[in-house]
């Protein structure tokens, strides 16, 4: 039986430019902050259907300034993080070198299998040849950049098991048959659903660092112009990707300049001790919120060109960052934003 | 093919709706048949393949159809026999460029709807199987055979929301027999990304599908062209668009855009222009929902009011949990969902075939016993299927103990739960107690099977303070969670005589109590929960029913029902079950 595989990035070459999308600036900001700094943690955009939530996910890829990779490395290893070596690099000479290539995002279909996810025997050479090889997997392809999965609410447990040990140790090991192999796979995890086909789990929810809700526009001019624009796209997606070029290459200026200021962001302790308790009047378990919080208002201020964090950008950035996080309110999702809100506003009257 | 005189337009524009999809296929991606299986069908289904070319592929689903075979995967037989991997290419991926039946569609479940919906999407299967991975290019017509007869049961929404036209067989009256003109659609194809859509009429039809979701809109910008492109027009027209509206957003949506005054226009722009043209917009909008109205089946603009609720339940699977020993296969796992868990011939047979060449090396090389022409299976081969449990229901009894429910109908109510209990045991189901009176409700008996826990919990139940139905709503609702998570499916019963007094937070009141009842039966509706609201008021009144509207719920008045009634009641209702 013969088969057409099309290029691994997907099926149009071309994706919607992201800075085509209108509206939506909680997504976008939330997915350009993971891109400025990814350990924030991964992204979760939840809410109606047909919001370009797919759409902005892959034509992030674009948008994201290209990474150095080792040689001929297969598990996308990072030359200048030589402690995060994948062992081929490590046992290896000097690889050759570096290549530049775009950051991955990979997009994790729900029927995908575990061989697939984690990385399996390389079939075409165990079959043809006896060859006892490993072909690397999602995981991997994954290394460094982002692991996409729409309807992330229905993806099957056994494979969110596996996400998450992976996210949580940084390294996907896989045991088989005398094959063993151990390869880095940190990954911005995003995520995106419908609440309404079914809830996370909180152990999943928990993972995630930033959250944004979608919603339908509701003023007719915007959806006139999401038509428009969707037309224009479908009929000539070249020059439509042309004509939104010098927007994404800004944005794109603007997140580089972004990661290489955000080491210089100073956070004074009295931030650090506002979002403290912050996470404290809300009672959210764990580290996790409170650095999340952290990241996120300095990923955010480097992308604003400012300097320092101060308890604004903090309050800022408080509803996204925790609003997962908090205890279950049955009654509505927009609670828990009031929820947040009311928080700050009794911490800042103290 | 002019319909006889009096006739409505309904088979027109189901014909009309087949000719669209074949002209814009990918845009429109399919139609969302609502019929029942018989003449009617087959002869629409015969006009609307007719309408693609001859020669493009045609699949149907078989019931029940597994991700595997939707999506494709390795073809053990042949990858052994080859010693190289071959693709057993999936049904989406094998119809591309053609179109997909899926009979019964209203039954798809979770995991089905994801693939569809994803190739839908992206106009490619996504294939992480098996060791394949890559884009197997998918564009296809898909329509959707919806035979759901229960009010809420439909198309699983992520499908029906991607699906740009509907089409309502149940309507029609007589239909003309038309053969589909091939030429005409070709000709129509060609002329499609030629056809422009003036702004007035953009903006019109912008403000009539307001209320509905942004890829609607969409939709019904694409299929007005498409209607254009076929009447062979440059520009699309006000008929184009009326046809457009009574496919996309259905003859419910058009008769509720009629019932509206046309919302407000777009928000006022500084230019003079853009304000003339936005008067422009909502006066066209009224000739453009005219003449969609016009062709609509007489009496459907006076039912409007009722509800028609299309949102249907979450995709029904919600109460399901996997790692279970029955139900449909979800997918494959390396570990054993239980133990003592068989594994799965097939599935295991997949993992083996790779490493077959390897394996019989290493064997001929330890000189060991060479089973030559036999496969080589280890234990690590071994895969098991994990299955969604369905192993059972929980009946909820969320039962009145306040003071308007007099002492002898809380008698009547535990006799009635009693009664169930005992049959419960026949049928594997699960009993647990919630009641609620004066400040707030309590979970008095959790889940259990235990006739002697029951009976002791029913017997302790005091009655009498205010009617906090809110809180029992909520209360019930996120037990029916707890219950789902585990796997079984949660059935609330209500026995109230539905006069809150009480809402949230212990406020009085009956307004108040009145508002956050409703407020809590729509949460308790977004999560599909199978509900009855059983009336014990001796006067039933038309809130309750309201009431158990909200919720999603049947509703049964029992003025006068003694136990063995609402126990008989309630056993019927539960055996209806699919």
């Amino acid at each position: 039986m013969t088969y057409t595989f099309v290029n691994r990035s997907g099926l149009t070459s071309i994706a919607y430019p992201f800075s085509a999308i209108v509206g939506q600036d909680g997504m976008k900001h939330a997915l350009m902050l993971a891109a400025v700094d990814p350990t924030i943690g991964g992204i979760l955009v939840f809410g109606d259907r047909g919001t370009g939530k797919s759409t902005a996910v892959r034509g992030l890829a674009r948008l994201l300034p290209p990474m150095a990779v080792a040689g001929d490395c297969r598990f996308n290893c990072d030359p200048a993080a030589p402690a995060r070596l994948c062992p081929a690099c490590r046992a290896g000479k000097p690889a050759s070198r570096p290549r530049k290539v775009p950051v991955p995002v990979v997009d994790m279909p729900l029927s995908a299998t575990e061989d697939r996810v984690a990385g399996a025997l390389d079939l075409e050479r165990a079959l043809a040849h006896g060859e006892k090889a490993f072909e690397p997997g999602l995981l991997a392809a994954a290394h460094r950049g982002f692991l996409y999965i729409d309807e992330v609410n229905l993806l099957e447990d056994h494979l969110v098991d596996l996400l998450l040990d992976v996210a949580a140790s940084g390294v996907n090991v896989v045991e088989r048959d005398g094959l063993s192999v151990r390869h880095p796979a940190r990954f911005v995890l995003v995520g995106s659903g419908n609440p309404e086909e079914g809830e996370l789990r909180p152990q999943l929810l928990d993972r995630f660092g930033l959250s944004v809700e979608v919603k339908s526009p509701s003023d007719i001019a915007q959806r006139i112009e999401v038509v428009k624009r969707r037309d224009r796209f479908d009929r000539d997606p070249e020059a439509f990707a042309a004509q939104w070029e010098r927007a994404d290459a800004r944005l794109r200026a603007r997140i580089s300049r972004a990661r290489r200021q955000l080491d210089g962001i100073e956070t004074p302790d009295e931030t650090i001790e506002f979002a403290s308790r912050l996470c404290l009047a809300l009672g959210v378990d764990g580290l996790r919120g409170e650095l999340a919080l952290l990241r996120a208002a300095r990923a955010a201020a480097a992308l604003d060109g400012c300097e320092r964090v101060d308890a604004a950008a903090i309050a800022a950035i408080a509803p996204p960052a925790l609003r997962h996080r908090l205890r279950r309110d049955p009654l509505d999702e927009a609670g828990s934003t009031v929820r947040i809100e009311r928080a700050i506003a009794e911490l800042a009257a103290r | 093919m002019s319909d006889v005189e009096g006739l409505d337009g309904s088979w027109a524009d189901a014909t009309a709706a087949a000719c669209l999809l074949a002209v814009d296929p990918v845009g429109l991606a399919g139609i969302h048949l609502r019929a029942r299986a018989g003449p009617a069908r087959d002869r629409w289904l015969d006009h609307a393949l007719g309408c693609f070319p001859k020669g493009a592929p045609r699949r149907r689903l078989p019931a029940g159809c597994d991700p595997a075979r939707l999506a494709g995967g390795l073809d053990v037989a042949a990858t052994l026999a080859a010693g190289q991997p071959v693709l057993d290419t999936g049904l989406l991926a094998a119809a591309h460029g053609g179109t997909v039946v899926v009979p019964m569609a209203e039954r798809l479940d979770r995991a089905q709807t994801a693939v569809v919906c994803s190739a839908i999407d992206r106009g490619a299967v996504r294939l992480e199987r098996d060791g394949f991975s890559g884009d197997l290019p998918a564009r296809f017509a898909l329509i959707a055979l919806d035979e759901g007869v229960e009010p809420g049961e439909t198309l699983p929404s992520p499908l029906a929301e991607r699906l740009g036209l509907t089409v309502d067989l149940s309507r029609v009256a007589r239909m003309t027999d038309t053969a589909p003109d091939t030429d005409a659609l070709h000709a129509a194809r060609a002329r499609l990304s030629g056809t422009e859509i003036d702004d007035r009429l953009l903006d019109a039809l912008a403000a009539l599908a307001a209320g509905h979701s942004q890829r609607r809109l969409l939709f019904l910008v694409r299929a007005a062209r498409a209607a254009a492109a076929l009447r062979a027009s440059p520009t699309v027209g006000t008929e184009d668009a009326a046809l457009a509206l009574r496919l996309v957003i259905g003859a419910e949506g058009v008769a509720e855009a009629a019932q509206q005054s046309p919302p407000p226009p777009p928000p006022p722009d500084p230019a003079e222009e853009r304000r003339e043209n936005a008067e422009d917009g909502a006066q066209l909008a009224d000739v453009v929902l005219e003449a969609a109205a016009a062709a609509l089946p007489p009496g459907l603009l006076e039912g409007a009011g009722a509800p028609a609720t299309r949102k249907g339940r979450s995709s029904g699977a919600g109460a399901a949990r996997t790692g279970g020993r029955r139900g449909p296969a979800v997918g494959i796992a390396s570990k054993a969902p239980y133990p003592g868990a068989r594994p799965d011939v097939l599935a295991s047979l997949r993992a083996a075939a790779p490493w077959q060449a390897i394996r019989r090396r290493q064997s001929s090389n330890d000189r060991a016993a060479t089973p030559t022409g036999g496969i080589l299976v280890r234990p690590d081969d071994f895969r098991w299927l994990r299955r969604r449990d369905q192993q059972g229901t929980t009946v909820l009894f969320v039962v009145d103990a306040s003071g308007s429910a007099a002492a002898a109908r809380l008698a009547e109510a535990k006799g009635a739960v009693e009664l169930l209990l005992a049959e419960s045991y026949r049928r594997r189901d699960e009993v647990a107690l919630i009641a609620f009176r004066g400040p707030g409700a309590d979970v008095v008996l959790p889940p259990t099977r235990s006739l002697v826990r029951a009976k002791r919990a029913l017997a302790a139940l005091p009655g009498g303070g205010g009617t906090p139905l809110a809180d029992a709503i909520l209360a019930a609702g996120s037990l029916a969670d707890t219950v789902a998570r585990s796997g079984r499916e949660a059935v609330a019963v209500f026995l109230t005589d539905g006069r809150p007094n009480i809402g949230f937070g212990g406020i009085q009141g009956r307004q108040r109590a009145a508002d956050d009842a409703a407020r809590a039966a729509a949460v308790f509706r977004a999560r599909g929960t199978r509900a009855v609201v059983i009336d014990t008021a001796s006067r039933p009144q038309g809130a309750l029913a309201d009431l158990a509207r909200r919720l999603g719920a049947a509703y049964r008045p029992l003025p006068h029902g003694d136990s063995r009634r609402i126990s008989r009641e309630l056993s019927v209702h539960l055996q209806a079950r699919t």
